[in-house]
């Protein structure tokens, strides 16, 4: 993929919140059921191995919208705001181009929703928890927006859509802890319910960490039932597809405003969604569910169309990307790599890993193109999974002697990763997560 | 009235089983008494309604919050010629920005206009929207702020307002009709029928009819003796019957501005 240097497009960037990489339309359970996610991927590119850098909604939208792990960005729980005067894309596209920055929806740093964000214009702030409400009214102000600048031709715009669902799926959750819900249900509708994940139950000895998660996490297991966890699944379903009527509204526009071919839009999600795989539910973990995301990039008259690309990405990538096509220059100390390559053999060239942090339970995910490592700091449990053989995460190899030459190749890359990250100074318990002695 | 703040909860106020009956809410304290207001109604005739729309995070420290109203006012049965339906719902957002959506639905189409605000309760131009809504059995014609959309589908259509009004006046359960959600997003596969099972919830209810379909959680409709609509829950949302929601709103925008930020656009 490459581009040439020409007039600048229109940007738009569109963020769910907490949506499973197989809530997709490439996924064969929702073939053909979310058609505006659909359109998006016919018109441009899959990355189908794409991975947050956190598990949780602010400090990955801190990554998402700087460039930088959140870590780096001093972000390691909801409610912060990016610390160390590291700018965001906003502010980064006001200072280097002419764009308009403009943005609707969710932003989560600090505040879950507010009018008032460094960097863009806040056309709808949307609110807190309640896409089944608010995401209607992030959808027309955008319409609104583009019809409005279709036309406009000096001056283009960067117009970041934040959704908040599938998010609601924790109100649900909540509303739902009892587990006795299932029974107002007739048996003919749960008959049609979607089954449990085959990895429901884990059947490997896990990282205390990850146990005490799974105690804590509403539902407690013994309140529900297979119906009810199946229940839950139905629901999150019909939130998957409320936010595909959005970008589907969305993508009509553009169309109807004939503003596709100079438009590139990123959709991707800020973190996954457990889905009871590992009998897990929303996020804060590593496991994929939780990790991966779908991420798509869309821009027909520089891009290819209906293009799976199956290279390892991370939502790092997002900020050089938009960059890339904005062209500015990007910060010199990122790690991400633009999606676009103007150097078609340096894109090509394979990442070793992503990493993925999780600094609540000391956790640091590295995915290399087979396998991923998983370790806690000060735990004694390390998970290790063949990605090709088992992604679905079932077999821990960590301790299994055939695999002893991946299990100290990814030891190292953690290492390095940790060794070479610009934490920021307010990481909680820093000297010891950087202390490579610390990790095996 | 009615409701909650989080300082007057206990422990022991979990918002919930779903789905949320008007009795459920009663019990919590989370509704007023206009759901018990069984004056007479005529549902074909001429009448007014505004509901309070406010929704639970459902967090085990409970916590609800008003969002908005949406008034009713039915003229006479749009789904008939010469029939009107004319609606207002404003949404308050984070900070005090708001947005309204008003307009006339009837047998033919849909009218409405959809405006932003700022936090400083000014509107914002750029984002007027106007939509026109023409339709027909198995066809719609959008026209949004002058430009032209046609969509073709199998069956007839309806807009998630009408659904309000049509509950109070089913005889038979609406199957296989299409939603035009929010006046412009298509829905397909949706039914409304009678959920007498639900009315185990609160027998003081004639009826429950619930909606379902493709993209949407089932929305609730409960319909007291007199069948009048007096609440429609959907997921972590509630519309409940409130007479002075329309006040209640605008000075939940005023408690949102003077707590909140202006921002210049």
């Amino acid at each position: 993929m490459s581009t040439e240097s020409k007039k600048p497009p229109n940007i738009l960037l569109i963020l769910t919140d907490q949506q499973n990489h197989l809530a997709f339309p490439a996924s064969p359970k929702f073939k053909n059921r979310l058609p505006g996610m659909q359109s998006l991927a016919d018109r441009g590119v899959h990355f189908n191995q794409a991975y947050c850098t956190y598990p949780v909604c602010g400090p990955s939208r801190a990554s998402i919208l700087t460039g930088r792990m959140p870590s780096e960005a001093g972000v390691f729980r909801n409610g912060e705001n990016v610390k160390y005067g590291i700018q965001n894309i906003g502010e980064w596209l006001r200072e280097h181009s002419s764009y308009r920055t403009v943005l609707s929806g969710k932003w989560h740093l600090r505040q879950p929703n507010t009018a008032l964000v460094p960097g863009f214009e806040v056309i709808a702030s949307g609110i807190n928890c309640m896409g089944i409400l608010a995401d209607a009214a992030i959808t027309a102000s955008c319409e609104a927006f583009l019809r409005a600048n279709a036309e406009s031709s000096d001056r283009p715009f960067f117009l970041a859509v934040m959704y908040t669902q599938p998010h609601d799926i924790c109100a649900w959750i909540k509303m739902h802890r009892e587990g006795d819900s299932v029974k107002e249900i007739p048996p003919e509708v749960i008959s049609s319910f979607p089954p449990l994940p085959e990895n429901f139950n884990v059947e490997f000895q896990e990282p205390e960490s990850l146990r005490q998660l799974r105690s804590s996490q509403d539902p407690a297991q013994e309140n529900w039932n297979e119906d009810q966890w199946r229940y839950y699944l139905w629901a999150y379903e019909r939130q998957v597809e409320m936010v595909d009527a959005e970008i589907g509204r969305l993508v009509d526009t553009l169309e109807e405003l004939d503003m596709m071919e100079d438009t590139a839009i990123i959709f991707a999600s800020d973190h996954g969604e457990g889905c009871g795989s590992h009998s897990m539910v929303t996020k804060d973990f590593l496991y994929d569910e939780a990790s991966r995301v779908p991420l798509v990039l869309s821009y027909p008259e520089k891009l290819g169309q209906g293009i799976a690309d199956s290279r390892l990405v991370s939502l790092l990538d997002i900020f050089p990307t938009i960059c890339d096509l904005a062209n500015v220059p990007v910060p010199i100390d990122l790690n991400g790599r633009s999606l676009i390559a103007k150097d078609e053999k340096a894109n090509e060239q394979a990442r070793d890993f992503v990493a993925c942090e999780y600094l609540s339970s000391r956790g640091i995910m590295i995915r290399s193109p087979q396998f991923k490592y998983i370790a806690h700091w000060k735990e004694p449990i390390e998970l290790l999974f063949d990605m090709e053989s088992d992604p679905q995460e079932t077999k821990n190899l960590a301790g299994d002697p055939t695999y002893s030459g991946a299990l100290v190749r990814h030891r190292l890359f953690l290492r390095s990763w940790v060794g070479n990250l610009k934490a920021a100074p307010n990481l909680p318990h820093r000297a010891e997560i950087l202390n490579l002695e610390n990790w095996f | 009235m009615g409701h909650k703040t989080v300082h007057e909860l206990s422990p022991s106020d979990v918002a919930i089983r779903s789905p949320l009956s008007p009795k459920e809410l009663e019990k919590l304290g989370l509704c007023g008494s206009s759901i018990r207001d069984e004056s007479s109604f005529d549902p074909m005739g001429a009448w007014s309604r505004t509901f309070r729309i406010w929704g639970t995070l459902g967090w085990k420290r409970f916590q609800t919050k008003d969002m908005g109203f949406l008034r009713i006012d039915h003229k006479a049965p749009f789904t008939r010629a010469g029939g009107e339906l004319h609606f207002k719902q404003t949404l308050a957002m984070a900070d005090g920005m708001h947005t309204t959506t008003e307009g006339d639905i009837f047998h033919g189409g849909w009218l409405i206009r959809q405006r932003f605000f700022d936090s400083a309760q000014c509107p914002i131009p750029e984002l007027d929207l106007e939509v026109e809504g023409v339709r027909r059995e198995g066809e719609l014609r959008l026209v949004t702020n002058g430009k032209i959309r046609d969509i073709r589908f199998t069956g007839v259509c309806r807009t998630s307002i009408e659904i309000f009004a049509l509950a109070q006046s089913l005889e038979n359960d609406l199957n296989h009709f299409v939603l035009i959600d929010d006046f412009t997003k298509i829905k397909p596969d949706h039914s409304l029928k009678l959920q007498s099972s639900l009315l185990t919830k609160d027998a003081s209810m004639s009826a429950c009819y619930v909606q379902k379909g493709w993209g949407i959680l089932p929305r609730e409709f409960w319909l007291d003796a007199k069948k009048k609509l007096v609440m429609m829950c959907t997921g972590s949302v509630v519309f409940e019957i409130d007479p002075e929601a329309e006040t209640k709103t605008f000075r939940l925008l005023e408690d949102l501005v003077n707590g909140g930020v202006h921002y210049e656009y």
